[in-house]
C-alpha cells in the first residue's frame, strides 16, 4: 500500500494524482457544498499547473524522467500491463496546457457556473478531465494513454449533459462518436500487440524506433488508420467532426471552451503527432490522405461556419475548420509543416478558448446566442470586446497575432513539400491556395460576429435584460490572459518554437526525402519563419498612423453631417426598420450555385457519419426485430436448425 | 476437519433449506423467519466458497461411491468450480438482500425464497459436479426453479414468458441428455474424467461422438442463450422479479450455459479445431446480433436481457479462440490470455449485469414502468440508484477504470494475438454499440426532464436495495483495479483447469 502511495505522489504523477483525487473529493461533497467545490477546483487546478510546470522545469530532453510500475507481471502471460509515464517535451506541453486551461476555466466558471443545478459536479468532472488529460500527455505506453483518453471522453459526456434544453442529444452524439474513436484506439492497441514483438503496452518512449507502415503491411496500415481516426475524431476533423457543432448549442460555455476548443485539440493533435512521428513512419499515401483531410476540413467547415447565426455553432464550425491546418501541416511531413501544425494546435487552443469564453459573456449579457439579435456591447463590455477582437484577428490569421505565425508556417510547409518533391507540382500549390482561401473566409465570418455583437446598434424589438451588462473580474481575467498570450506568441513565437516544438519533432520525420530543414534553420528563420520584429514595427507604425489620422481628422471638424434621406423617410438609428442585420449578406452564399448545394446538404446532415450510421443501423435493427415474432414454434425451429448446422459442420469438417 | 469436507454443503445446504422452507411456511409464524434464514444460508455459502479459495481439494466421492465406478456422485472442487461458486454465491447474496425489500409487495414470499435457494443450490451442485449425469440433474433443478421464478408474478405476460422458457429450456435439456446418453453408450462412463480418458483412446472423430458433441453444444448453447438459441431469454429475463433477473442474467446462464460448455468442450471432449470454430461462430453471432437487438429496445429490462446475449458472446468467443489456439498446439500463453479475458469478463458481467438488473428493478418499482421514454430526470430524484445504474452502465460499456474495460481490452488483445483481427474488430464494434445503447439509457432514464407522473414523483429506493446495489457498484469500480489479486486467487486456477484440456480431470482415474 505504501509502495502504491509513494508511486502516486512522486513528482511525475503529482499533477494527475492531484486532479483525480481533487475530483473525487469534489464529487463527494458536490451535493451539499457546491461553493467548496468551486474553491477546490481553483486550488487543485493551480496546484496541478504548478506541479506540471515543476516537471517541465526539471525536464531534460536528453534524459527524460520515466517512472514505471509493473502492474500485471505476476500473471504468466503476454499481457504485462505497466503504468509507465515519461516526460517528453511535447507531452509536457499537453500536460501544462491542459492544466493552464483548466485553471482559466476554473476561474471563469467561478462565476459562470455559480448557482447552476450541477455546479458541484461540474467542478468534479473538470478536475477528472484534467487528470485524464495529464495522463495522456505523460503516458509512456499506449495502454496508459488509452485509459486517460477514455476518461476524458466520459467526462466530456457528463459535462455536456449539464447543458440547457436538449443538451442530452448533443451529449449522446458526442459520446457516440468519441466512443467510436475510443474503440478504434482500443483495436489499434490490439493490432499493435499482435505485431511481432508487440505488446499491449506498446511503448511510446523516445527510445523505441518507429515502425515503417509499409514494412508492417496490412496490420500496420490498419493500426495507423485506426489511430488516425481516433485522433481526428477527438480533434474534430471532417468526416468525424459532427459532434462539435451538435453539442455546441446547448452545452455550458465553460465546457465548450475547455474541451472541444482547447483540450480536445491538444489531445487529438498530440495523438496525431505520436502516430506520425513516434509510433509509425507514414507512407506517402497516408501523408496524402492526411493532407487531403486537412484541406477539405479547412474549406468545408469554414463555409458551414459562415452560414451560422448561432454564435456557439459558428465558433464550433471554426473549431473544426482550424483543425484542418494542423492536420495539413503534420501531413506534409516537412519539419516546418509539422512544427507549424503543432504550433497551430497551441494557438488554436488559446484563441478558440477565448472566443468561446467571449460567447459565454455575451450570452450572459444578452440572453441569446443568435448574432442577429445582439448588438451594442462594445461600450458595455469593452474588455470582452478587445479580447474577442484580438482572438478573432488571431484565428483569421491577421499579423502580428499568433494564428498568423502558425498558419504562415503551415503555408511554408506546403511550399517546402513542393520543393522537396517536385513530382507533384500541383499538389503543393493547391494545398496552399486552399489554406489561404480558408483563412480569408474565416476573417469574413468573424467580421460578422464582431460587428453584430459589439458594434452594430442593439435591436430594439427584443426585451433587454434589466441591468446593463457589466464586466466581471472572474469572467474577464481569463480572457485577458488568453488575449495577451495571443499577442505574445504572435510577437515572440520562438519562445515556444525553439525550446519546445522543434526539438520534439524527430530528425527522421520526412519519409524517403532528404531532410533539408535543420533545427537551426528553423529557429533562426532561415526557412521562412516569419520574422516578427520588422513586420510588427511596420504594422504598429501603420496602426499608429491610422490613429493619428483619426485624431487629426476629428480635430478638423469642418465636415457637414447630413442625415440620409431614404424613400421618403428619415432613417434614425433607433428605428429597427433601418437596422441591417449583419447576417443578411451571408444569406447570399446559400444562393451561390456550387456552395449553396454544399451548404444545403451540410445542413441536412448528409456528411454526418453519425446520422448516416444511425439510419442504416436502425434498418438493420428493425429487420432483426421483425424476425422475433414471439412464435414459439419458430424459436424451436431455430434451435433445431442450429443443431443441424452444427452437426453438419462437424461431420463435414472431420470428413474432409 | 478441514474446510474441504464441507464442499458438499455448498449444494446440500441450500437444497435442504429450500425444502425446510416449504415446511416452515405451514407452521404458524414460520413464514416470518424464512427470509432471514435464506439470507443466512446464502451468506454461509459465500463464506464457504471464499474459504475454499487456495485450498487444494482432490476429487470428492459423496456417499461412499468409490473411484472407478460407473455410477456415483463425485464432486470436482477444482479452480474452475471454485471460481464459479464464488461468483454464484456473491451474486446470490446481493440479490437476496435486495429481494428482502423488493419482494415486500409480493405474496407467498416463502415460496420465492424456497425456489431461490433451490436454484442457487442447484447451480452450486452443477459447477461442482464431476459427473455428466449429475451435472444434467442439477441443470434441470436449476432450470425448473427458474421456470417457476420467471412466472412468479403470475401476470399474463410473465406466464407466457415462463411457458416459452419452459418449452425451449426443455428442448435444450433434451439435447444435453441425448449427448450425454451417446457418450455413455460409447464409453461406458458418466464421470467426466473417465469419459475424457476413454475418448482420448477411441478418438473424437467418429460420427457418434460428433453427434454427441453437436447435441451437447446445441443444448448448452441454448442454456447460455447463444444466437440462434437465444429466443427465450429476452422474454424470460425481463419478466422475472428484479432479483431473479439479476440471478438469471448474472449467473444462471453462466453456470448452466457457459461454464458447462467450457467444461464439456475443454475437459471432456478436449479442445479441437472444429469445436473451437463452432464456439467462435456462436460467440461472434451472439455478440453482434444481441447488441443490435439491444440498441432497438425501449423496455429497460429487455434491453439488458439482449445485452446478456451479447456479453455472453464475448465470453464464448474468447473461449473459442483459446480452444482454437490449444487445438493447433499454438502458444499456450496466448490461449491463456484469451481464457483469462473470457473468465474475467464472465465475473465482471455477473457483477455489472446483476447491478443493472437490480437498479432497473428499483427504477421500475419507484417509477411504475420499464419503458425508458416514460422515465427521465431520475438522476435527481433517485441519486443512489442512478449512481449505481450509471456505474453499471459505464462498466458494461467498457469505460476505464471500471471492470468491463479491462476484460474487454484483454479479450480484444487476445483475439488479435490469436490471429483473429476481424473478430477483434467485431468485438470493438460491439463495445461501441454497447456504449451507444447505454448512452440511450442515460439520456432517457436518468437525464433530462421527467416524462410522466411516475418519474416526476419517484422517490429513492429502500435502504436494503440501495445497499445491495452499492455493494455491486463497489465491485464494478474496484474489480478492474483489483485485477491482479483476483487473477492470482480466482482466475488463474480456473484458467489452468481449462488450459489442461482433456488432461485436467485425470485425478479421478482409478
Amino acid at each position: 500500500m505504501n509502495e502504491i502511495l509513494a508511486f502516486l505522489f512522486q513528482p511525475l504523477l503529482l499533477p494527475a494524482t492531484l486532479a483525480l483525487l481533487g475530483g473525487a473529493v469534489a464529487f463527494g461533497i458536490a451535493r451539499w457544498w457546491p461553493v467548496a467545490c468551486r474553491v477546490l477546483a481553483l486550488g487543485v487546478t493551480a496546484a496541478a499547473l504548478a506541479a506540471a510546470i515543476r516537471i517541465a522545469a526539471a525536464h531534460d530532453p536528453a534524459a527524460p524522467t520515466t517512472v514505471g510500475w509493473t502492474w500485471m507481471e505476476g500473471l504468466a502471460f503476454h499481457l504485462s500491463l505497466e503504468v509507465e509515464l515519461q516526460a517528453t517535451t511535447l507531452g509536457l506541453l499537453v500536460a501544462v496546457g491542459a492544466a493552464a486551461f483548466a485553471l482559466l476555466i476554473a476561474v471563469y466558471s467561478f462565476v459562470s457556473q455559480a448557482g447552476s443545478r450541477w455546479e458541484g459536479r461540474f467542478h468534479a468532472y473538470l478536475l477528472w478531465t484534467l487528470g485524464g488529460a495529464v495522463v495522456v500527455g505523460l503516458a509512456a505506453n499506449l495502454f496508459v494513454l488509452l485509459v486517460g483518453w477514455e476518461i476524458v471522453t466520459v467526462m466530456l459526456f457528463l459535462l455536456l449533459n449539464q447543458g440547457r434544453g436538449d443538451a442530452q442529444a448533443g451529449a449522446a452524439k458526442a459520446f457516440g462518436m468519441l466512443g467510436f474513436a475510443d474503440a478504434c484506439l482500443l483495436l489499434a492497441v490490439a493490432l499493435l500487440a499482435a505485431l511481432p514483438g508487440g505488446s499491449a503496452n506498446w511503448s511510446l518512449a523516445l527510445a523505441r524506433a518507429p515502425i515503417d507502415v509499409e514494412a508492417a503491411g496490412a496490420a500496420g496500415y490498419a493500426a495507423y488508420a485506426l489511430i488516425l481516426v481516433a485522433a481526428l475524431a477527438k480533434a474534430g476533423a471532417i468526416p468525424v467532426h459532427t459532434w462539435i457543432p451538435s453539442a455546441a448549442r446547448a452545452a455550458p460555455t465553460a465546457v465548450m471552451a475547455y474541451l472541444p476548443a482547447a483540450l480536445d485539440k491538444l489531445l487529438g493533435i498530440y495523438l496525431l503527432a505520436l502516430v506520425t512521428l513516434r509510433i509509425f513512419t507514414p507512407s506517402w499515401t497516408l501523408q496524402v490522405v492526411m493532407m487531403a483531410i486537412g484541406a477539405v476540413t479547412i474549406l468545408a467547415a469554414v463555409v458551414m461556419a459562415m452560414m451560422q447565426h448561432n454564435l456557439k455553432r459558428l465558433l464550433s464550425f471554426h473549431a473544426v475548420s482550424q483543425v484542418g491546418y494542423m492536420v495539413l501541416g503534420i501531413g506534409t511531413g516537412t519539419l516546418i509543416g509539422v512544427v507549424g501544425g503543432l504550433f497551430h494546435m497551441v494557438n488554436h487552443a488559446i484563441y478558440k478558448c477565448n472566443l468561446f469564453l467571449m460567447s459565454g459573456t455575451v450570452h450572459r449579457a444578452t440572453g441569446t446566442d443568435d448574432v442577429a439579435e445582439m448588438g451594442g456591447l462594445a461600450r458595455a463590455l469593452p474588455v470582452t470586446f478587445v479580447c474577442g477582437l484580438v482572438s478573432a484577428a488571431a484565428i483569421s490569421g491577421v499579423p502580428p497575432f499568433n494564428g498568423f505565425v502558425s498558419k504562415w508556417l503551415v503555408y511554408q510547409g506546403t511550399l517546402e513539400l513542393g520543393r522537396m518533391d517536385p513530382s507533384h507540382p500541383g499538389l503543393a500549390i493547391a494545398l496552399l491556395v486552399v489554406a489561404v482561401f480558408g483563412s480569408a473566409l474565416t476573417l469574413a465570418s468573424f467580421v460578422k460576429v464582431l460587428y453584430a455583437a459589439f458594434l452594430s446598434p442593439a435591436p430594439k424589438d427584443r426585451p433587454r435584460p434589466a441591468a446593463r451588462p457589466r464586466e466581471n473580474f472572474f469572467l474577464a481575467a481569463p480572457m485577458v490572459v488568453l488575449a495577451v498570450a495571443c499577442v505574445v506568441l504572435g510577437l515572440f513565437p520562438n519562445v515556444l518554437l525553439g525550446p519546445v516544438l522543434v526539438p520534439s519533432v524527430p530528425a527522421a520525420v520526412v519519409v524517403g526525402e532528404p531532410l533539408v530543414a535543420t533545427t537551426e534553420a528553423v529557429t533562426t528563420g532561415a526557412l521562412g519563419i516569419w520574422s516578427a520584429g520588422p513586420a510588427t514595427v511596420l504594422i504598429l507604425v501603420g496602426v499608429l498612423g491610422g490613429l493619428a489620422f483619426l485624431w487629426v481628422s476629428s480635430r478638423a471638424r469642418s465636415v457637414r453631417v447630413v442625415r440620409p434621406f431614404l424613400a421618403g423617410e428619415v432613417p434614425s438609428p433607433t428605428d429597427d426598420r433601418f437596422r441591417v442585420p449583419s447576417t443578411h449578406f451571408y444569406e447570399t452564399i446559400r444562393q451561390l450555385p456550387l456552395l449553396g448545394g454544399w451548404v444545403w446538404h451540410g445542413e441536412r446532415q448528409a456528411m454526418d457519419l453519425y446520422h448516416w450510421s444511425a439510419r442504416h443501423g436502425h434498418t438493420f435493427v428493425e429487420m432483426l426485430r421483425s424476425w422475433h415474432t414471439g412464435l414459439l414454434s419458430l424459436y424451436v425451429a431455430w434451435c433445431l436448425l442450429g443443431l443441424t448446422v452444427t452437426l453438419v459442420y462437424l461431420l463435414i469438417h472431420v470428413g474432409s | 476437519m478441514s474446510v474441504s469436507h464441507l464442499v458438499p454443503f455448498l449444494a446440500v445446504l441450500p437444497l435442504g433449506m429450500a425444502f425446510l422452507f416449504v415446511g416452515l411456511a405451514h407452521v404458524r409464524g414460520g413464514q416470518r423467519v424464512v427470509p432471514g434464514l435464506a439470507v443466512l444460508t446464502v451468506a454461509a455459502n459465500l463464506v464457504l466458497a471464499t474459504a475454499l479459495i487456495g485450498v487444494e481439494v482432490g476429487p470428492i466421492f459423496v456417499g461412499g461411491w468409490g473411484a472407478g465406478k460407473t455410477l456415483g456422485i463425485q464432486l470436482n472442487c477444482d479452480g474452475l468450480a471454485k471460481f464459479m461458486a464464488v461468483t454464484i454465491n456473491l451474486v446470490a447474496l446481493v440479490s437476496i438482500v435486495f429481494a428482502l425489500a423488493y419482494m415486500r409487495r409480493f405474496t407467498k414470499v416463502w415460496l420465492f425464497h424456497a425456489l431461490f435457494l433451490l436454484m442457487t443450490g442447484a447451480m452450486n451442485g452443477l459447477v461442482l459436479a464431476g459427473d455428466l449425469f449429475n451435472m444434467f440433474v442439477f441443470l434441470e433443478i436449476a432450470a425448473i426453479a427458474s421456470y417457476a421464478l420467471v412466472g412468479f408474478g403470475c401476470e399474463a405476460e410473465e406466464l407466457e414468458a415462463a411457458f416459452k422458457y419452459l418449452i425451449l429450456g426443455t428442448v435444450g435439456s433434451a439435447f444435453v441428455l441425448v449427448g450425454i446418453g451417446i457418450l455413455y453408450a460409447m464409453t461406458g462412463h458418466l464421470n467426466m474424467g473417465m469419459v475424457a480418458a476413454t475418448l482420448a483412446k477411441v478418438g473424437t472423430t467418429g460420427p457418434a461422438v460428433l453427434l454427441a458433441a453437436a447435441a451437447l453444444l446445441g443444448g448448452l448453447a441454448l442454456k447460455a442463450a447463444m444466437v440462434p438459441f437465444h429466443a427465450w431469454l429476452p422474454d424470460a429475463h425481463p419478466s422475472a422479479p428484479a432479483p431473479i433477473s439479476a440471478m438469471l442474467s448474472g449467473v444462471l446462464i453462466k453456470a448452466s450455459g457457459v461454464y458447462a460448455l467450457a467444461r464439456v468442450v475443454f475437459n471432456v471432449l478436449g479442445p479441437n479445431a472444429p469445436l473451437a470454430t463452432v464456439l467462435m461462430a456462436l460467440g461472434a453471432l451472439s455478440m453482434v446480433i444481441g447488441v443490435f437487438l439491444a440498441v432497438g429496445q425501449w423496455d429497460f429490462k429487455r434491453l439488458l436481457a439482449y445485452h446478456s446475449v451479447s456479453q455472453m458472446g464475448y465470453v464464448v468467443l474468447a473461449l473459442g479462440a483459446a480452444a482454437d489456439v490449444l487445438a493447433v498446439g499454438g502458444n499456450r500463453t496466448v490461449a491463456g490470455l484469451c481464457l483469462f479475458g473470457g473468465l474475467f469478463h464472465l465475473f465482471n458481467h455477473a457483477a455489472f449485469k446483476s447491478l443493472l438488473f437490480l437498479s432497473s428493478g428499483a427504477l421500475e418499482q419507484q417509477v411504475g414502468t420499464r419503458w425508458l421514454k416514460e422515465m427521465g430526470g431520475l438522476a435527481r430524484r433517485m441519486p443512489v440508484t442512478s449512481f449505481c445504474c450509471r456505474v453499471g452502465a459505464l462498466s458494461i460499456a467498457g469505460v476505464p477504470p471500471f471492470n468491463g474495460f479491462f476484460s474487454k481490452l484483454i479479450i480484444i488483445v487476445g483475439l488479435a494475438m490469436a490471429g483473429h483481427p476481424v473478430l477483434a474488430a467485431l468485438a470493438a464494434l460491439v463495445a461501441l454499440m454497447t456504449l451507444v445503447s447505454f448512452v440511450k439509457v442515460q439520456r432517457y432514464a436518468l437525464e433530462g426532464e421527467p416524462a410522466g407522473d411516475g418519474a416526476a414523483t419517484a422517490r429513492e429506493a429502500p435502504l436494503l436495495m440501495g445497499v445491495a446495489m452499492a455493494v455491486l457498484a463497489v465491485i464494478c469500480i474496484g474489480g478492474g483495479l483489483a485485477m491482479v489479486p483476483l487473477g492470482a486467487h480466482l482466475l488463474d486456477p480456473a484458467r489452468e483447469v481449462l488450459l489442461d484440456g482433456a488432461q485436467a480431470l485425470k485425478e479421478v482415474l482409478p
